[in-house]
């Protein structure tokens, strides 16, 4: 087996005095759809922030592209190509939805490229085309999580860390953005990291996944095989 | 945001269109001359006409002392003091350097330096006969402390502070013979200290740095000639920062100290009435050289000054306007401290009773007027013959600059 | 006539205000602090351009050349932009992400400390800019003869200084690349970097831009006013960031609108004041409280707006 596109040895890191995360050791391979699910606070959101450098890693190393990412500060990483659709979708909600794509691809200097990709995203989501210069603060629930996700799509990214996508969103645009997601994975070829209290969803999504409990890492294993873990069932999925 | 830059644009275009219209000069013009400044003396400093730049040019400053050196008394103190300072001499220089003196004379008399004998001593100078002789004239105090010394009044002109030849009162300063011829002995023993307080930082550091200048010469030829009652004299410095609650914390630190017997101070009124009861309270003799209002030696045994009133100088000032200048209108600048209001009042007063109108009287805070240009609008629109400051010497400045600037004065 | 006038005198320092205020305005909407070391930014912005006018032309020269006077100016504001980045970078930035107070008790200490700095490095006495010949007092427009309105070389170059400086802005921040990841670092600091935008770039610039147009607002003002101190910056720093708070903290229109409402009120009170009968004073109510009518107007308006005028009510920021 090669080496994994992201790895985590033993990380641990929190807030203030308060530690998160006990240790965690999990890995990434290039193309997989990796999805962490586990209880409200048991550190899935923390460990995505710690992903794209936003929190500081306490102890431990986490290794992407064979680099250590300790240290590296958020611009950087999101440079390397891993992008992160932070929770409560948290675009701008005083810049137009265009500003908020092309923020997206903030870092590239491609502006033909750029307009390309805005009208991909345009395609994607019409509904993004017909709001263009409309303020994010006034779109619509799914309408503002469309525009996360596109505007992270928009940094041509490698690595897509997604957080809590489904959050309070009417189940036929959940099943729309889970689609999106997987075609994103497949034809773009974008490796995607899912944070998701949806676990039912989620392990129909992902290829592998990590059951995450108060900051330690319980169980891992092929999504479908934890989709059918009795324990995961009764915690997760409701029996 | 808009709108608000359309009319100074349009007004741009059209001052652009009409540059060749000329700047108004010339002397006469359809509005009458241009007016006067004339100030008080806490104008008088060679900061105004630094800070002016130009602008003081032709001002008329009342002022207990001017440096002219045609007086043999002070020619030789104008010397010794350029060759320390290379500067010459200002009214608060002159007054500090004749207060210490007088300090140094009273410590003599009293035998000892002993706060309550220095006082006595200093009471007991009530007449031009048992008076301290300075280069400002005879020093003497009436029973409420204060003392009777004349004004005289200084032009600028060339950029300096000169004696105008057009004067009220015929002066006495410089008659007497400045200083002892003691033989010089060697000062020797347990210093006496005596205390200096003035703005040495903050908004009239100008007169701090003369009153340092003009106590620290004094010191040095006391002690030269054999300090006082054979012991060398020291001062201890009190920077009151023109403000009344630094004032205050300058008595208390003075008070403080028991070796200390008498105070040189303070130099704003306003800082002497803060002080004052301070000093009464702990019994130091204080001499100011520079407080004019009338209520500073009011009240207490205890408070000294070697110059005028405000009553005898705003009364001064305004029949300097009548009589010398032959002027009938004027605008009052005057700051909003005890020193500006109480000057001020006395200005009007006396101009009530001989027929100067004072068309607008106006205050200023000098702790936070950022700019006088409205203010100077204001005087502006009253066309006076005259402007009469009753201020400090900084913010008279800018008054004459934005006046240059409004057309006011030439 | 005369009512005319005061309002221009009030929109000429009102301007200066706004243009210092603006400082405040963009620190505050990108780190949520309140910089009140940024009155002695302005200040250091006029000593230094006082030295550097000093050095060339001489400390007595009474006139001095006008491209003298522009290069060392601009080259001091560079400077002083300079000093607002270090600034940021000694006092604030150690303290980024802890809480409000202690990076608003640094500030008020780099105000002090800066004071004192100035104090030993220039003195505390007066000092004064010197101004190419006939720049503050050569009439280029006169309305109403010798004593009417005067409109200079000084007022003409600050409204376009001014005019400029907001367009420049306008397409800084509204316009670029840039501008937009400045705007979503104020809007959402952590989704901004998240984007790639490197906040201490940000808060670089907007500390650079701020210095640079309050060292030009500072030089004017203290042109304006005659001559300056230590501690100018002071009071026109309060002055200043109360503008910023009666436009809205945040919005940079916003300050140069409540920069130019307190210019105005201060000198229509200075102007009227004295014509409001006073019970106990003769001669009406003192001309001493110009400035107190200008904080007045902004308590008013922010009882009734606390937000700021041009202010968005209140921030998707918990």
């Amino acid at each position: 087996m090669s080496t994994p596109l992201i790895e985590f040895k033993g990380v641990k890191t929190g807030y203030g005095q308060m530690e998160v995360l006990h240790g965690i050791d999990l890995h990434v391979d290039q193309g997989e759809i990796v999805t962490l699910i586990g209880s409200n606070g048991a550190g899935k959101t923390t460990t995505l922030m710690t992903l794209s450098g936003v929190n500081k890693v306490w102890e431990g190393e986490i290794w992407y592209e064979g680099a250590c990412l300790n240290g590296v500060p958020p611009h950087e990483i999101v440079a390397r190509g891993i992008c992160h659709v932070p929770e409560g979708r948290q675009i701008f909600r005083d810049l137009t939805v265009e500003e908020n794509l092309r923020l997206g691809a903030y870092l590239r200097s491609d502006q033909a490229a750029i307009q390309k990709d805005l009208e991909h995203s345009f395609d994607m989501f019409p509904i993004l085309r017909e709001r263009s210069f409309q303020l994010g603060g006034t779109l619509s629930g799914g309408e503002q999580q469309m525009l996360a996700i596109a505007r992270g799509l928009m940094g041509k990214p490698k690595v897509l860390l997604l957080d809590e996508p489904s959050l309070g969103l009417a189940p036929l645009i959940v099943a729309d953005i889970f689609e999106t997601v997987k075609r994103v994975n497949k034809e773009e070829d974008v490796t995607v990291v899912l944070v998701e209290q949806n676990a039912n969803l989620a392990l129909k999504t992902a290829n592998r996944g990590y059951v995450l409990e108060t900051g330690t890492i319980t169980l891992s294993d092929d999504a479908d095989k934890l989709a059918n873990n009795p324990k995961v069932r009764e915690a997760y999925l409701g029996g | 945001m808009i709108r608000s830059r359309i009319a100074p644009l349009v007004l741009c275009a059209v001052a652009l269109l009409t540059t060749g219209c000329p700047p108004a000069d010339g002397g006469k013009t359809d509005d009458g001359d241009y007016s006067i400044i004339v100030g008080g003396d806490g104008v008088f400093s060679p900061d105004y006409v630094k800070l002016a730049e130009g602008a003081a040019e032709g001002s008329y400053i009342i002022t207990p002392y001017i440096n002219d050196t045609s007086s043999p008394g002070i020619k030789a103190f104008s010397e010794a003091f350029i060759a320390e300072y290379k500067q010459e001499p200002d009214a608060w220089a002159a007054l500090t350097y004749d207060a210490v003196g007088t300090i140094a004379v009273a410590i003599e008399k009293a035998g000892k330096p002993d706060r309550k004998g220095i006082r006595d001593a200093l009471a007991a100078m009530n007449s031009k006969e048992t008076g301290y002789p300075g280069v400002t004239g005879v020093t003497f105090f009436d029973k409420n402390g204060d003392c009777a010394k004349p004004a005289l009044i200084a032009e600028v002109k060339g950029g300096k502070l000169t004696k105008s030849a057009t004067q009220i009162d015929t002066s006495s300063a410089g008659e007497a013979k400045a200083g002892g011829d003691k033989a010089a002995k060697k000062a020797e023993g347990e210093p006496i200290v005596i205390g200096v307080a003035g703005p040495f930082t903050g908004g009239g550091q100008k007169y701090g740095e003369m009153i340092k200048a003009g106590a620290k010469l004094k010191l040095a030829e006391l002690n030269a000639a054999g300090g006082v009652l054979g012991r060398p004299l020291k001062i201890v410095w009190g920077d009151d920062e023109s403000t009344n609650s630094k004032a205050v914390n300058v008595a208390n630190d003075f008070a403080a100290r028991p070796e200390l017997c008498a105070v040189v101070g303070h130099f704003n009124s306003t800082c002497s009435l803060a002080a004052k009861a301070i000093y009464k309270a702990a019994e130091i003799p204080a001499l100011t050289p520079g407080s004019t209002n009338v209520k500073v030696c009011e009240g207490s045994d205890w408070y000294f000054r070697n110059l005028y009133r405000d009553d005898f100088q705003g009364f001064i000032c305004s029949d300097f306007i009548t009589k010398s200048l032959k002027k009938k209108t004027c605008v009052v600048f005057f700051d909003d401290d005890d020193y500006g209001t109480g000057l001020k009042t006395f200005f009007e007063q006396r101009a009530k009773e001989t027929g100067l109108e004072v068309l607008e009287s106006i205050s200023y805070d000098k702790k936070s007027v950022t700019e006088f240009t409205s203010l100077v609008t204001k005087a502006k629109s009253k066309a006076p013959e005259v402007i009469f400051i009753a201020g400090n010497y900084k913010e008279a400045a800018l008054i004459a600059k934005a006046c240059k600037k409004a057309g006011l004065t030439k | 006539m005369l009512f005319l006038e005061y309002t221009l005198n009030g929109l000429n320092t009102g301007i200066l205000y706004g243009l210092i205020a603006i400082g405040y305005t963009m620190v505050y909407g990108i780190i949520q602090l309140i910089n009140f070391a940024h009155g002695e930014i302005c200040m250091l912005g006029a000593m230094v351009t006082a030295t550097f006018l000093g050095w060339a032309f001489g400390v007595d020269a009474i006139a001095i050349p006008a491209a003298g006077f522009v290069v060392f100016m601009t080259l001091a504001a560079l400077m002083d932009g300079g000093f607002g980045i270090l600034l940021d970078k000694i006092a604030y930035k150690p303290l980024r992400g802890s809480s409000r107070l202690s990076a608003l008790i640094t500030a008020i200490g780099m105000s002090l400390l800066l004071q004192n700095l100035a104090v030993m490095i220039w003195g505390a006495g007066a000092n004064t800019i010197k101004v190419p010949e006939g720049y503050t007092s050569t009439a280029i427009l006169q309305i109403g003869g010798r004593l009417g309105i005067r409109i200079t070389f000084f007022h003409i170059s600050i409204w376009l200084f001014t005019i400029a400086s907001m367009s420049g802005l306008y397409f800084l921040v509204q316009k670029t690349r840039f501008g937009m990841a400045m705007r979503a670092t104020a809007q959402n600091p952590t989704a901004a970097s998240l984007m790639g935008v490197r906040l201490d770039k940000v808060v670089a610039t907007t500390f650079f831009v701020g210095s640079f147009l309050g060292a030009i607002g500072g030089v004017a003002v203290a042109i304006n006013k005659g001559s300056f101190d230590y501690q100018i910056g002071l009071y026109i720093g309060l002055v200043a960031f109360a503008a910023a708070v009666l436009g809205g903290i945040g919005s940079i229109p916003g300050a140069m609108l409540g920069g130019i409402i307190i210019g105005v009120v201060e000198a229509w009170a200075a102007g009227y004041l004295s014509e409001i009968p006073h019970p106990l004073v003769e001669g009406g109510i003192s001309t001493g409280y110009k400035e107190a009518v200008g904080f007045t107007v902004l308590i008013l308006i922010i009882l009734l707006r606390p937000q700021g005028l041009l202010g968005s009510r209140g921030g998707d920021r918990a």
